[in-house]
């Protein structure tokens, strides 16, 4: 199990985050805090890669959608609805989270390091790999309480 | 005059973006954190420019918190992070007029400041 941080330019998440999910057949979580899910299902479709493994977590679009929608200020949800899926999910799977740096918007520094590291201890526990993808910014020293949680960073 | 109120806790970014808009006309009062920007948006302002990660609190606590009693206030984040599209529909749903990214440049600002106090 290894938690990895990918950061990239914001032009390049949806690649990388494509190259993710199609090197993968294991089911995932995919809390998507840039694209609404129906835009993110949409454009893996349209690059060939079926969903259904899937499980999102709604972070952009109000409720009024189906799915599970959990607003981006709330992190003790968000990090109770991972726990969920971590404990239902019986086979092999993996936890993706597409934006990381976005919580930074709506939380503390403190709160988003404390989430990113109990979920990264939490999925270590039971052999999950995390995946995060987030955008270079020109201010890097605003991820810098995160970098330190994972077991590599990628640029 | 317009009236602003700028929460930054970086003190050379604060009196840059002061200087940049005392020049385009508004009058601009400045705080350093969260809790001195909620004290000071207690006397009007037309609009409040919110940097994202304060001291001792988010940017978005601080806009949640003066929200409730300040709605005709115009709220504007500033942040070094981009953002999507979706995103930035999503801020605006909440009540952000709107987001703008640093490093800035300067017509850019105060265009987007005059178009947001309109």
């Amino acid at each position: 199990m290894t938690a990895t941080l990918i950061m990239t330019p914001a032009e390049r998440v949806e690649d990388q985050i494509t190259k993710v999910i199609a090197n993968t057949h294991e089911k995932g979580v995919y809390v998507s805090l840039n694209k609404s899910q129906q835009s993110m299902e949409m454009f893996l479709r349209k690059k060939g890669i079926e969903t259904e493994n899937l499980f999102f977590i709604d972070c952009v679009t109000a409720e009024e959608t189906e799915g599970i929608h959990i607003a981006p200020d709330n992190l003790p949800f968000l990090e109770k609805a991972i726990e969920f899926f971590m404990r239902d999910i019986k086979e092999k799977m993996y936890i993706i989270i597409d934006g990381l740096s976005t919580l930074l918007l709506y939380n503390s520094e403190n709160a988003v390091a404390k989430f990113v590291k109990e979920l990264i201890q939490d999925a270590a526990k039971q052999h999950i790999d995390l995946i995060a993808v987030s955008v270079i910014t020109k201010e890097e020293e605003l991820l810098n309480k995160i970098f330190n949680f994972f077991d590599e960073v990628k640029r | 005059m317009k009236k602003i109120l700028y929460i930054e806790d970086h003190e050379d970014t604060a009196e840059a973006v002061k200087k940049i808009l005392n020049q385009a006309g508004f009058s601009v009062d400045l705080a350093k954190t969260g809790v001195q920007g909620i004290k000071k948006a207690e006397t009007a302002f037309d609009g409040i420019l919110l940097d994202i990660m304060l001291p001792d609190m988010s940017g978005w606590d601080v806009f949640k918190k003066l929200k409730k009693s300040k709605e005709k206030t115009k709220y504007l984040l500033l942040s070094a992070l981009p953002i999507s599209s979706e995103r930035m529909t999503e801020l605006k749903r909440r009540g952000i007029a709107d987001y703008i990214t640093k490093p800035f440049k300067r017509e850019d600002l105060v265009k987007r400041i005059k178009k947001a106090l309109q």
